[in-house]
């Protein structure tokens, strides 16, 4: 009797074909999650879901086309590398992606002050050609706001300044962002309220001198 | 939800090709290794030889002379092997503690002082029997302790946490390929740096039932000492829900049958039996379509979303309030029911249309305060960020292009699916992967991890709409032939059509039913279910909730994107 399984992977491949439907339904949800690192397909939907907040996210922070197509690259990079450690309790699947864009664009932050080349990162820029990086620069240019407050918020303690530019500039809820950063929502709300008065304090009396740090990032 | 497809040839459509191709080679190599383990699935964990394992993390240095540094089993594997690793240190793989002197000594070797202790299945050592402490690791983190399960062996690195972490960043930079990486990475590195003088490990293993077979698995706890650790004094296991090693009774993942305890079994068989004869006799079978044509599917998904009536959490300002997954705990509860329409051509394109239709809150107070604030709409059928129409009786409407999930692979699978085997015992045994049985093997019950998961895969191979009457009869039959079934006659879908179900609940209290129209064979609907609010962690939300249903509700080979096969 020929009972060689039709199905090289019957299980796998229906269940993994259900989870392909949810995620197409209804965007890729935390069921779907950890499936991004070995799905070709539900990465695709996960990727179109998100490539603009990260985009957005990463022209908010950083003013410099190549370094900001890089970043994207490694913030996918990362997310398909650590997919299989995603749990619900690590937030949504945007607030999880986000931590992790925070954590890679806060890493670039402490790299670019100590002066670092970064030569042998995954190349993100070659794959950003002409129109592209028209495109870029004007988004990156839409940004000049954003990152002008993203670097004002520079001088905030770390905690209070992440909580605050999540919310502030990536408008992600208070549930969100404490599920980013990893810390209890009443938690981010008071560091969110502080960071909201210093930086108010900060502004302020920055206003005196316009912008002494504009030009530091090109 | 989804941004509209930009051209392919930009930034974003090359990075996103970049990466498909890296997840592609990613699941590839996945299931390269859970196709190796399934090959050299031995009979018992401990008697079993080297292999990729795990769960989670890999073994197996890329390149090394493995020292054979203990003898254990009696077939000729070793109960652990020592690997030196290319840039220092060691790594030690693990398949049983049962040498567990030698394991300490080999530890002792490598800097980390150790006590090792093999268990009889269901026994634990009695707490406390040590100080536990906690290990500082440099560059910052902390080692407290763990819990390994899992079929296969179980790997522990001794070297540093810098090298241990670098890993990581070569990796990322592109200097080791993924295979590389994860080659290299053990279940848990212990930086003998890091310990103080008086910390030690503790390490206690039991072998545990695994996929059916009562000792196919390992649970391994790490924990970390500080001073005098006291001999391990073995005591059973308490019998909590989860057994003491996070696994049922009957190892893997919780099924649990649901259903009408009060029905005999027997009747249950009657049921799924007629369902097979009927199923057999129905005589009508869909073919893939041909050039031209198209595979028509009609399904209602009714989903359980949360509305958020403050509008602090999601979408535009100017729209602020919005459906969001029911992980949010300000969240108020609704069943969001969406009938798509679907028309797939050979080459895997589709056109969808999707229609939505009454939102249904499970309260009625929180249907007030929605209709109220003037019914705003889920997100997916939101005026203000997609291009929504209405049909005639006023329901809001999306058309849109899409691919099937294989692309024009979706109708090779779907054949390979109908070439499975058409005879009841044949087919289980190929959905079980279980080869050319010189001598039957009788069919697990639903209860265990086996059994369970081969009812499911049944169930799905039934609710695929290219399967042929022999093939449904024969999925029928082989249901009809596992012990305990969880059955519940007289269920309502979500189109208000009765059949009958097919249920179980898994772990924290979610499940699954397939509802089955016993008189025709016909399969009605696909649903997920909370059947233990609490266990779920959902105190607002009544057991039997469905959070995500699927009711079939036709499909047919038609002409052209404005047919349904309903015409005539």
């Amino acid at each position: 009797m020929d009972t060689q399984p039709a199905l090289p992977n019957p299980p796998s491949a229906l269940s993994r074909r259900l989870s392909v439907v949810a995620a197409r339904e209804h965007g890729v949800g935390p069921e779907q999650l950890p499936l991004i690192g070995i799905d070709p397909d539900i990465f695709d939907v996960f990727y179109r879901e998100h490539i603009d907040g990260v985009e957005g996210f990463v022209v908010r922070r950083v003013g410099d086309r190549e370094r900001a197509a890089e970043l994207t690259a490694e913030i996918f990079l990362a997310a398909i590398d650590s997919s299989h450690r995603y749990r619900p309790a690590l937030g949504t699947p945007r607030a999880w992606l986000l931590g992790i864009a925070r954590i890679l664009v806060a890493g670039e932050r402490r790299q670019r002050d100590r002066q670092r080349a970064g030569e042998e990162r995954l190349r993100g820029s070659a794959l950003v050609d002409h129109d592209d990086a028209a495109r870029w620069d004007a988004r990156i240019d839409a940004a000049t706001r954003s990152r002008e407050l993203y670097q004002a918020m520079d001088r905030l303690p770390d905690g209070e300044r992440a909580v605050l530019e999540l919310v502030a500039l990536d408008e992600l809820s208070l549930a969100e962002t404490a599920a980013a950063t990893g810390i209890r929502p009443v938690t981010a709300r008071v560091r969110l309220h502080r960071a909201r008065r210093r930086l108010r304090a900060e502004l302020e009396a920055a206003a005196d001198q316009p912008n002494p740090r504009r030009e530091d990032r090109s | 939800m989804n941004r509209q497809q930009r051209h392919d040839d930009d930034f974003e459509g090359r990075l996103l090709a970049h990466l498909k191709a890296l997840v592609a080679e990613r699941g590839d190599a996945a299931a390269r290794r859970e196709a190796a383990e399934t090959a050299t699935r031995a009979p018992a964990w401990r008697r079993r030889g080297p292999r990729l394992a795990l769960v989670g993390a890999v073994a197996l240095a890329a390149v090394v002379v493995a020292l054979i540094a203990g003898a254990g089993g009696g077939d000729g594997s070793t109960a652990f092997a020592v690997e030196p690793q290319p840039g220092g240190g060691v790594t030690i793989k693990i398949y049983s503690l049962e040498d567990a002197s030698g394991l300490e000594a080999a530890l002792r070797e490598a800097g980390i002082r150790s006590q090792v202790t093999w268990l009889a299945a269901g026994m634990v050592c009695r707490e406390p029997h040590y100080t536990p402490s906690e290990v500082h690791l440099p560059g910052g983190g902390v080692l407290g302790g763990m819990t390994m399960g899992g079929p296969g062996a179980i790997t522990i690195s001794v070297g540093s946490t810098h090298g241990w972490r670098a890993r990581f960043g070569e990796y990322r930079r592109g200097e080791i390929s993924a295979q590389e990486y994860r080659d290299s990475m053990a279940n848990l590195n212990l930086d003998p740096k890091a310990f103080r003088s008086d910390q030690s490990v503790v390490i206690s293993g039991a072998p545990v039932p695994y996929d059916g077979d009562p000792e196919g698995g390992s649970i391994t706890k790490v924990g970390v000492a500080e001073g005098t650790v006291e001999p391990c004094r073995s005591v059973p296991a308490p019998p909590s829900g989860q057994g003491a090693f996070g696994l049922t009774p009957e190892g893997g993942p919780a099924y649990t049958p649901h259903g009408d305890n009060a029905l005999a079994p027997a009747a249950a068989v009657t049921d799924v039996d007629r369902a097979a004869s009927a199923a057999e006799s129905s005589g009508t079978q869909l073919e893939a379509p041909g050039p031209g044509q198209f595979l028509y599917t009609e399904t209602t998904v009714v989903q359980l979303e949360a509305w958020l009536p403050k509008g602090d959490a999601k979408g535009s300002k100017a729209n602020p309030r919005y459906f969001v997954p029911i992980n949010d705990p300000r969240g108020r509860y609704a069943l969001v029911p969406v009938t798509k329409q679907v028309w797939m051509a050979p080459d895997g394109t589709t056109h969808v249309r999707e229609t939505l239709g009454k939102v249904e809150f499970l309260s009625s107070a929180d249907q007030r305060a929605w209709e109220e604030a003037g019914s705003p709409p889920p997100w997916a059928f939101d005026p203000a960020e997609h291009h929504v129409t209405r049909d005639d009786s006023g329901h809001l409407r999306k058309d849109f292009e899409s691919k099937a999930f294989r692309g024009r692979h979706e109708f090779t699978y779907m054949s390979r699916l109908s070439r499975l085997p058409t005879e009841p015992e044949a087919l289980r045994l190929a959905v079980e992967h279980r080869r050319a049985p010189g001598s039957p093997v009788d069919p697990s019950p639903a209860t265990s991890a086996r059994g369970g998961a081969t009812v499911e895969r049944l169930l799905e191979i039934l609710s695929e709409p290219i399967t042929s009457p022999a093939l449904r009869a024969a999925a029928f039959g082989a249901l009809a032939e596992i012990p305990d079934l969880g059955f519940e006659p007289g269920v309502a879908d979500a189109g208000g059509r009765r059949g009958d179900a097919i249920g179980w609940t898994r772990e924290r209290g979610f499940g699954r039913r397939f509802i089955f129209d016993p008189r025709t064979g016909e399969m009605l609907a696909d649903a997920e279910m909370i059947f233990g609010a609490k266990a779920a962690g959902y105190r607002q939300v009544p057991d039997r909730t469905v959070f995500r249903e699927t009711a079939y509700l036709g499909s047919a080979i038609v002409g052209s994107t404005h047919e349904t096969g309903s015409e005539g």
